[in-house]
């Protein structure tokens, strides 16, 4: 069943410089409690397509594209409506819980409005569901906790309190920005340990957005990889790093160190950045990066078709299926 | 687990100092409130400056005749209690203004700048710094005018020494911070590392990149010093007649509420437009310094 | 926490220290024989040298310093030269009138500054928010004193709804004390309100685009409490840092508008001494308005640290 309807996705900033185009015409899907991993590297649009899904972008945001949650169109929707969805079906974690929890308030009462807004519930009935949600995050001493501010707080346990208020009213999305960029390794494993466990817990479905493919092996069922606003390639995760269709899904999976993939042990870059586009050209956006490129791909703007594999790639010239993998 | 930022990292293009000047002044010149407070401004100085030449009667030639007279087109501002030109009055008052601003700002800037410039190179110097600068700013504006006045007595220099050492804190504030930033950057630590001395790393490569900051807060004490100055005149704390100063003529319509209410209403519009177009001008000025920080 | 508040506290004490030496070394640069000032005009030799035994005029500056400093700390600030009566019950009588003043001042400057600078930075580019911005503009550039007088020709003269001048306490009469105090309120309190304004606007866009902002929207709260209860929250901080830094603004001020209206305060006090050349009333004005200005200071920097938990918590200030 499909939760989440994403189609074809526009937004655009004004700026100073002009014009940015961030999303181009984005479309995914993701069904009810599965793990859908977007990934790309910085600056592809991915953070700005999760804003985008409950229009939390800033003001120099125009969105076009339509995105559809449970059957109701969300982007027809006000904002008096809208507030409804964000916090109770739809769900956010953020990539800094330091800068995303208030300085300024204690742990216990960011819950706690949460659960006013949507639940009403105050006082004391408050108090109990915030401690029982930092027990349910794997927060020690919760009744103590809840007094305390942030700054009191480790990284990771920052991080707890993020999901924890983001699964306050059990959502049935969570989208999950960057959820374990800014902390230690040793404290992102126990994260998604977490997300793991309340998913299956709440029912929930995850949108888990980042760029590394290590986290993405970890938890996600299936993977849309975006390159410069667009999505690029979809598939189900084993699929994905079996079977990779793009040059640039390649490339993604090239620069991740796997001793069983490079017997030299060095890693491969993908030569070049993304570029800042002004308007959708009518060209692969990736041709200038890409050793595949040719004439078509610089004219012609290929689209998201079934390839080689079997799966939805945007690829005028997608790699060929490999023989099976003889293990080095 | 990887991180796939593949960005390289680019040096800044270093722009040669004449380019961002010619840059500044583009956006500058884009702004149309700054250019319009930068044209008042130079009129209002020049006139101020010229008012000898400009003004259609010597400031100080009474004539009870026409004493009290409501604006008219032979007194575009009307006449005071002793029949002298308001117009003409109000010119050479913007002369003392103009020079007592000038001069004041010059003062909290000679003193302020090296104080600002040791306290943030030099730690062990920082906190007597601050603790002189608190001492200073223990002393609210006036009350600093008010012990000055009664030691040196009431006259431009106490209101020019007044206005200036009230801003000095301020000078010293905002220098310190300048190069405290300055002192981190990569240049810098590049030039002492090479083995500049303090002297050279101070003059050659702090100060010069703290001036867009410093010409800023000029902007912001000018008004100030102006205000500060008819305020002082006014309450009698600063220049003393015969000398022209607004303040001053704002206190002498004081008792004509009632009979010439225009001589309480132009001297006022006069400092409000010069101190106005000031501001316009100044907020221009760091809008194109910095049109980054001014856009949040 | 604890060692915050120490450093603080003897940052003020040293402040307050080197202040009563600028004080007192301000008095001894005046013109004229302190002596012969404290006697007055017209006394005999004998009383001059009397009093410059008595005052310890004849003895080293650490001295009188010293003797100074411990009649200071027992509130004894000496004698009026002009009226002989103590400076301190002098100063107890002119200081309830500058603080009700100062008091209904503030009021109008923190709701009228807070109020348009929360409203400048949630109406981004409106008109609203240009409107808001010209006034404050405009206010930073209108000299608050001929502001003073303009309200009084237009509100006391030529349409006579308000007085002009005098003052009546708000426990005698508390109708006749707002109608006294009004223009002068309303001079002080948009002096203050401008700069309060520009502040709480920038610190409201920095908040308003924070990232804790975000998460507050994402949790799905409304307008009110996304501007109220988060970004306000946080801009507090540095709107009372700005109400601590304009005190001195606020006593400069007062000066100014007792002066236009005749208010019998502390500020008219002061340039009453000043112009009669009551040395020791010049004194004792500078010392009570400077350590006043210390102890305020401290105590912003106290409620600083109430409002902002990373200070009162912990002690990690960042």
């Amino acid at each position: 069943m499909t939760l989440l309807r994403v189609d074809e996705l526009t937004v655009r900033f004004r700026t100073e410089d002009g014009p940015v185009l961030a999303v181009d015409a984005a479309s995914f899907d993701v069904a009810a409690e599965e793990v859908l991993a977007l990934v790309g590297e910085s600056g592809c649009g991915k953070s700005v397509t999760a804003l985008a899904l409950t229009r939390l972008l800033p003001r120099n945001a125009t969105v076009a594209g339509t995105v559809t949650f449970d059957g109701t169109t969300l982007s027809a929707l006000p904002e008096s409506a809208l507030r409804e969805v964000r916090g109770r079906d739809v769900a956010y974690v953020f990539q800094e819980p330091m800068t995303s929890l208030n300085p300024v308030l204690t742990v216990g009462r960011q819950i706690g409005e949460v659960l006013r807004q949507h639940q009403k519930l105050h006082g004391a009935a408050a108090r109990r569901r915030a401690i029982e949600l930092l027990d349910l995050v794997g927060i020690p001493l919760p009744a103590r906790r809840i007094g305390e501010y942030p700054h009191q707080l480790s990284g990771g346990m920052r991080q707890r309190v993020m999901i924890a208020m983001a699964v306050a009213c059990r959502p049935r999305l969570l989208v999950a920005d960057e959820p374990t960029t800014a902390l230690d390794v040793t404290i992102q494993a126990g994260i998604l340990d977490v997300l793991r466990d309340l998913r299956t817990e709440i029912g929930m479905a995850v949108l888990l957005i980042t760029h590394d493919l290590g986290v993405v092996a970890d938890i996600a069922d299936r993977v849309v990889v975006m390159y410069a606003g667009r999505t690029i390639e979809t598939a189900g995760a084993p699929a994905l790093f079996a079977r990779p269709s793009h040059p640039y899904t390649r490339g993604l999976l090239d620069a991740v160190p796997n001793p069983a993939r490079h017997a030299d042990g060095g890693l491969r870059e993908i030569p070049g950045r993304v570029p800042v586009l002004a308007d959708s050209p009518d060209a692969c956006t990736f041709a200038d990066r890409c050793g595949r490129a040719d004439e078509t791909c610089r004219r012609h703007r290929p689209d998201l078709s079934p390839g080689p594999a079997g799966h939805p790639v945007r690829c005028w010239h997608p790699l060929p299926v490999p023989e099976p993998a003889v293990p080095a | 687990m990887t991180v796939l930022d593949l960005s390289t990292v680019e040096a800044p293009a270093a722009g040669t100092l004449p380019a961002t000047r010619r840059r500044v002044l583009r956006r500058l010149l884009r702004n149309p409130l700054a250019v319009l407070g930068a044209v008042v401004v130079l009129i209002a100085v020049g006139a101020a400056l010229l008012a000898n030449v400009v003004a259609p009667y010597p400031y100080a030639q009474t004539d009870f005749s026409a004493a009290l007279q409501p604006p008219s087109p032979e007194h575009w501002f009307g006449t005071d209690y002793l029949g002298r030109d308001m117009f003409s009055w109000v010119l050479y008052g913007l002369r003392v203004s103009v020079l007592v601003a000038v001069m004041s700002v010059g003062l909290s800037m000679a003193l302020g700048v090296p104080l600002g410039l040791l306290a943030g190179y030099y730690g062990f110097l920082d906190p007597p710094v601050s603790r002189l600068t608190d001492t200073l700013l223990a002393f609210p504006f006036l009350i600093l005018a008010v012990g000055l006045a009664a030691i040196l007595g009431p006259s431009l220099a106490t209101a020019t020494i007044a206005i200036g050492i009230g801003q000095i804190p301020q000078v010293v504030r905002v220098t310190r911070g300048e190069t405290l930033r300055l002192r981190g950057m990569d240049y810098v630590t590049a030039a002492i590392a090479g083995g500049a001395s303090d002297t050279v790393v101070l003059r050659r490569h702090i100060l010069p990149n703290a001036m867009n900051t410093l010409i800023v807060q000029a902007t912001v004490a000018a008004p100030a010093a102006i205000i500060g100055e008819a305020v002082l005149s006014f309450l009698g704390l600063g220049v003393r007649p015969p000398t022209p100063s607004l303040g001053i003529m704002l206190a002498s319509a004081q008792p004509f509420f009632r009979d010439g209410p225009w001589m309480a209403v132009f001297p006022g519009v006069a400092i409000v437009a010069l101190t106005l177009a000031l501001n316009l001008f100044g907020d221009g000025l760091r809008d194109a310094f910095d049109p980054q920080e001014s856009r949040r | 926490m604890r060692r915050y508040l120490l450093r603080r506290l003897l940052e003020s004490v040293v402040t307050f220290v080197l202040v009563t030496i600028v004080v007192f070394l301000g008095v001894r640069a005046l013109p004229g024989d302190p002596a012969r000032t404290l006697a007055g005009e017209e006394s005999d030799p004998a009383t001059v040298a009397q009093i410059r035994h008595d005052y310890l005029l004849d003895r080293p500056l650490p001295v009188q310093y010293a003797r100074y400093v411990l009649k200071a700390l027992t509130g004894d600030l000496g004698r009026s030269a002009r009226t002989g009566l103590p400076v301190r019950s002098t100063i107890g009588h002119a200081l309830p009138v500058t603080l009700q003043l100062a008091m209904f001042a503030m009021v109008i400057a923190v709701l009228i500054g807070v109020g348009s600078g929360v409203v400048a930075a949630v109406r981004r580019r409106t008109a609203t928010e240009w409107a808001a911005n010209s006034v404050a503009l405009l206010g930073l550039s209108v000299p608050n004193f001929w502001f003073g007088l303009m309200l009084v020709l237009v509100f006391a003269i030529a349409f006579p709804i308000l007085p002009a001048s005098g003052f009546v306490s708000l426990f005698d009469d508390p109708v006749q004390s707002f109608r006294h105090l009004l223009l002068p309120a309303i001079v002080l309190g948009t002096a203050l309100a401008a700069v309060i304004m520009r502040q709480t606007r920038s610190a409201m866009l920095e908040a308003l685009s924070a990232d804790y902002v975000r998460t507050a929207r994402a949790k799905g709260l409304g307008g009110s409490r996304v501007v109220l209860g988060h970004a306000l929250r946080n801009s507090l901080i540095v709107v009372v840092t700005i109400v601590g830094l304009q005190l001195g603004v606020l006593i400069s001020g007062a000066v100014v508008t007792e002066q236009i209206f005749v208010l019998p305060g502390f500020g008219k006090l002061t340039l009453d001494a000043v112009f009669t050349r009551d040395y020791p009333m010049i004194q004792g004005v500078v010392l009570v308005t400077t350590t006043a200005y210390i102890g305020i200071n401290l105590f912003v920097d106290l409620l600083y640290s109430v409002i902002d938990p990373r200070i009162r918590v912990g002690g990690a200030v960042l």
